[in-house]
């Protein structure tokens, strides 16, 4: 999970200590990693947002802690738009949208403005997907001069953040570090740019200006917010509820198309809870009083009406999709640790699966002949499924992986697992014998097989035929005492002549045999090895 | 006494001391009977016997190679001082791993620092033993340990002809008493006029390994018995699954980082599966679109992966039971199984894991239910102050994790994650019934009751290790 690192110093002014802080972030349902005198940093879960910013932060110990209450209407824009973005007409569909803000009077001063930054960046990590679905650029409003137009340009150039003289686009996207990690983004023919006169500003969705940097010395802001709807609302409204904690004036922008619209669009969400709803789901009786009392602390304007409680979902929340995210946030508010735990009604009775059940059998018998377990991998390589057992690969036949970085296929026969652990087993006294239960992977005409099987192998001077045979059948026969039969097999794995293909009541279950010596090289194994291998489910069904 | 025994006693009485390759001489008889007739002597106090053996280290070609160049653990720290490295498919696993555990790197977010231990690391306390063994000098004993253990040096053990010489018991050469008592005795009733020897019995007599369940197979299915014991049903589901039944239908949205390729395997042979449950993909569709206000691509839930979760078995099984739930009783149900994420390999992670999940659908269900099933789990399992908060995951609101104190890393580990499923899923399932799940992967645990320095321990499966290994404890 994303971690992020805020202010301890900072996060101070709720009013509460350190450790009310650390109790309250855990309550709240994220994980502390580690603190520091100076900061805390928070596995933060990708739902709450709003909490990757300081100022948010501040914002949710406070109700947490009843030291502030949500009041209605408190997140309102200046009515009076400060800006106008017009879009142009070489802005073509695919390219992203855009939303504005302009912000007036805050206070950047300390640490502030690396902290808004900071929170916007991850915010255009985290919910806008690596800027796939939405970005964020912060502008000093006071050096954006003349109109501002949001338009697509095959050439230009900009003063990139942080350099002092003009690049051209194309050198921006190519050699700086943010054009390298987000340069895919764009289609490199038409570059989206934000100018303010002629000045371009940002380079969407890449990065913005050194015209128009931000400082700890910046009073007034204009921010951008482009990707696509909704995120782009949803995120300009965590941004202004943000500012307007902060104790700034924030304005809207008109964005204007065919027509002028104004963004972004703050109204508030209402939705509809009624009591049983929380009853029902957490197991508490509970009164109305209480339930909007409790949705207080977690930043809900609540009111009665009629038998239901409206719940007005504050704007800086993105993640509130039905009443149950309320019914989870009044169970912080009222403490997971307070809720009684209470048994489940009803008398169940446990039951193994039918096929879990016959392979803990088969090993039982299996332990009892002298076997002992060994478990291999799932995810192998060519070289060692097929290679060394002289083999063919057929990638049509194996399930095999995209994008891996420790294997390529799924196994198809036990046999190498087997046949590994045994050579691994070079120092350890002989007779050896091992065996293994698992799962198995092919694909037949497009369509997977996942198959039990069992395998078991003896080695030592004396793993001949007729000893794996002779245990074979001893594995079987208490299995309700089934006709057994073999009939010659073919397979490059074991010697010509001294293989069997095992049928049980008539039908194949599986092979036995002595492994090819020339496999037995391949795996470095010194000794002779014979080898049983049967499939689960055909066993069952044979039985 | 038994014939060889006096044999051998009458050949030391005459030189009172003598190698067992003498005595073979003297005596005529073959080494193996020499050697019970000693050992039978030897036990009644009548001989002593005098062992040396001696040790030799050899090194394998492998250290050979290491020492004429360099250990990869040292070609890492190397490059790690020398510029930004991250961790990446082409980083050498062995030498991550015994760099990360010499202390002399650490891993923060991918990227390989080197640490003040091995920013000063000057001469590598490894190759120096290495080096004093192809000399044919002392090595510090941990450190040859360490060599064996990782397969750069092999150790040979030879013993040199054992001395035997008279003891203080004075045996007379005809004295009777018989070693082992045979068929004959007992049938024909000779063993009443027989003396049996007594042997002395704190003799080490050697140790025979029983066959055993593998460590892993064990700790599942003591994880089994306490659902069955808590009256679930066991279940089970594929670990190839479209994206559908392990992303989607779980509520997690399609553009979700988890689904990058980074996290996930993702195959090429089958590209994609076809999601069967027509009826069950649209609900969900619908859902992710009323939901996350974004488009939900039908051709993305084809993509065919290794699950990453046992969750996909939980979400199968809700739909599959959800015209079945009685009023009258919940339905109980788990599952454990292989999961499969695409992390590089090393001490901590592996590829492929183990999971446990559980549901119960039915009426009335509540958070204070789910609350009482896990702690009655964590109880049956040793972990009575495991603890509760709240947490999120896209399957379920309200969501939760279960925590405990892990005193070796001396710090809380996480260990399952749980909650009351969303009815956006439920409900494209067809139930109106409520829904509690939960996951927890069982390496996590597994590390509390067997002795392993990395979880990939579990699978080199050499017997030695297999017979050796230590009872699991809780």
């Amino acid at each position: 999970m994303p971690t992020i690192t805020l202010s301890m110093t900072r996060l101070k002014e709720s009013g509460a200590t350190e450790d009310e802080i650390k109790s309250m972030i855990d309550r709240i349902g994220m994980s502390v990693e580690s603190t520091d005198k100076e900061s805390i940093t928070i596995e933060f879960t990708p739902n709450r947002m709003d909490l990757m910013d300081t100022t948010g932060m501040i914002r949710a110990l406070k109700l947490f802690s009843g030291k502030r209450r949500p009041k209605d209407k408190e997140y309102t824009l200046k009515q009076d738009p400060a800006l106008r973005i017009n879009v142009d007409r070489t802005i073509s569909k695919t390219m992203p949208q855009i939303s504005g803000i302009v912000v007036r009077n805050i206070d950047l001063s300390g640490s502030k403005a690396d902290d808004l930054i900071a929170f916007t960046e991850k915010l255009s990590a985290t919910f806008g997907r690596k800027r796939r679905k939405m970005s964020v650029g912060l502008h000093d409003l006071d050096m954006v001069k003349g109109e501002v137009t949001y338009a697509a340009e095959t050439h230009g150039s900009m003063v990139p953040l942080g350099a002092t003289s003009s690049q051209d686009y194309t050198t921006i996207v190519n050699t700086h570090e943010k054009g390298i990690e987000f340069g895919a983004l764009l289609d490199k023919k038409r570059y989206p740019v934000l100018k303010a006169g002629e000045t371009t500003i940002a380079l969407i969705p890449i990065l913005n200006s050194d015209t128009t940097k931000v400082t700890s010395r910046t009073r007034n802001l204009f921010i951008d917010i482009t990707g696509t709807y909704p995120a782009i609302n949803q995120a300009a409204r965590m941004i202004a509820c943000s500012m307007i904690d902060a104790g700034a004036d924030v304005y809207p922008c008109i964005v204007s198309k065919r027509k002028d619209q104004p963004t972004p669009d703050m109204s508030v969400r209402i939705i509809n809870l009624r009591r049983s709803d929380v009853e029902r789901t957490l197991g508490i009786e509970i009164d109305d009083e209480r339930i909007m009392a409790l949705a207080g602390r977690m930043g809900y304007v609540t009111a009665k009406y009629g038998r239901s409680i409206m719940v007005m979902i504050p704007q800086y929340r993105a993640d509130v999709i039905s009443s149950q995210d309320i019914v989870e946030d009044i169970a912080i508010s009222y403490g997971y640790e307070n809720i009684k735990p209470q048994p489940v009604f009803g008398n169940s009775i446990g039951k193994q699966e039918e096929i879990n059940e016959f392979v803990e059998k088969l090993s039982l018998l299996l332990i009892g002949m002298g076997f002992t377990e060994s478990m291999g991998m799932y995810i192998t390589t060519e070289k060692d499924e097929f290679e060394s057992m002289g083999e063919n690969f057929d990638e049509k036949k194996s399930v095999v992986l995209a994008n891996s970085k420790s294997g390529s296929i799924l196994r198809s026969s036990l046999m190498p697992s087997v046949l590994a652990t045994i050579s691994a087993s070079a120092h350890d006294p002989m007779p050896q014998n091992i065996f293994e239960a698992g799962h198995v992977f092919s694909v037949r005409d497009t369509k997977v097989y996942e198959i039990m099987m069992a395998c078991f192998a003896s080695c030592g001077p004396k793993a001949d035929f007729a000893s794996i045979k002779s245990h074979l059948v001893g594995l079987l026969k208490p299995l309700g005492n089934p006709d057994i039969s073999f009939k010659d097999s073919s397979s490059e794995r074991m010697i010509k002549g001294r293989q069997a293909k095992v049928y049980v009541n008539n039908k194949e279950i599986g092979v036995i045999g002595e492994v090819n010596p020339m496999v037995l090289n391949n795996f470095k194994i010194e000794e002779p090895v014979s080898i049983a291998e049967i499939n689960i489910g055909s066993l069952m069904a044979a039985l | 006494m038994h014939e060889y025994e006096s044999a051998v006693l009458k050949a030391l009485k005459e030189s009172q001391r003598m190698s067992v390759t003498e005595l073979e001489k003297k005596t005529g008889l073959s080494r193996d009977k020499v050697m019970w007739a000693v050992e039978n002597l030897s036990s009644s106090g009548a001989a002593k016997v005098e062992r040396s053996e001696s040790i030799s280290y050899t090194l394998t070609k492998e250290a050979q190679g290491y020492l004429e160049g360099e250990f990869p653990e040292e070609s890492l720290l190397k490059s790690a001082i020398s510029g930004k490295q991250t961790v990446n498919k082409n980083t050498d696993k062995i030498g991550l791993m015994w760099a990360k555990k010499n202390n002399w790197i650490t891993i923060s977010e991918g990227v390989i620092k080197p640490t003040a231990d091995g920013r000063s690391m000057r001469s590598y306390e490894l190759r120096n033993a290495l080096k004093s063994i192809s000399e044919g000098k002392h090595a510090d004993n941990v450190m040859i340990n360490l060599a064996i253990k990782r397969g750069l040096a092999t150790e040979e053990i030879s013993h040199s002809d054992p001395i035997v010489s008279l003891g203080k018991a004075d045996l007379s050469i005809e004295a009777s008493g018989a070693g082992a008592l045979t068929r004959e005795m007992i049938t024909t009733g000779r063993w009443k006029h027989t003396k049996l020897r007594p042997y002395d019995v704190t003799v080490d007599s050697g140790r025979t390994f029983p066959a055993r369940r593998h460590p892993m197979r064990e700790f599942i299915n003591r994880i089994r018995d306490v659902w069955l014991r808590m009256g679930f049903i066991e279940v089970s589901g594929p670990m190839i699954e479209p994206a559908f039944w392990n992303f989607d239908a779980l509520f997690v949205p399609q553009d979700h980082p988890a689904r990058d390729m980074q996290d996930t395997f993702f195959l090429s042979n089958p590209k994609e599966m076809d999601v069967e449950d027509v009826e069950a993909l649209n609900s969900i569709k619908s859902s992710h679109e009323k939901g996350w206000s974004d488009q939900f691509n039908t051709e993305i839930s084809k993509h065919a992966l290794l699950r990453t979760h046992t969750t996909s078995v939980s979400v199968r099984n809700v739909r599959k039971f959800a015209k079945m739930v009685t009023a009258s009783e919940p339905v109980k149900l788990f599952s454990i199984g292989k999961v499969f994420r695409n992390e590089a390999i090393d001490y901590k992670h592996l590829a492929e894991l183990h999971m446990v999940d559980g549901i119960m659908i039915g009426d009335g269900l509540t958070l204070s239910n789910l609350i009482y099933t896990l702690k009655e789990f964590m109880d049956q399992i040793g972990l009575p102050k495991a603890r509760l908060k709240p947490s999120y995951f896209p399957f379920v609101e309200p969501g939760l994790e279960i925590h405990y104190f892990n005193e070796d890393l001396g710090s809380e580990v996480e260990l399952a994650g749980a909650g009351v499923m969303r009815h956006e899923i439920t409900k494209a399932m067809g139930t109106d019934k409520a829904v509690l799940a939960w996951g927890m992967g069982i390496e996590r645990l597994i590390m509390r009751s067997i002795k392993i320095d990395s979880l990939s321990d579990l699978y080199h499966n050499d017997i030695g290790w297999l017979n050796n290994r230590e009872e699991l404890k809780v």
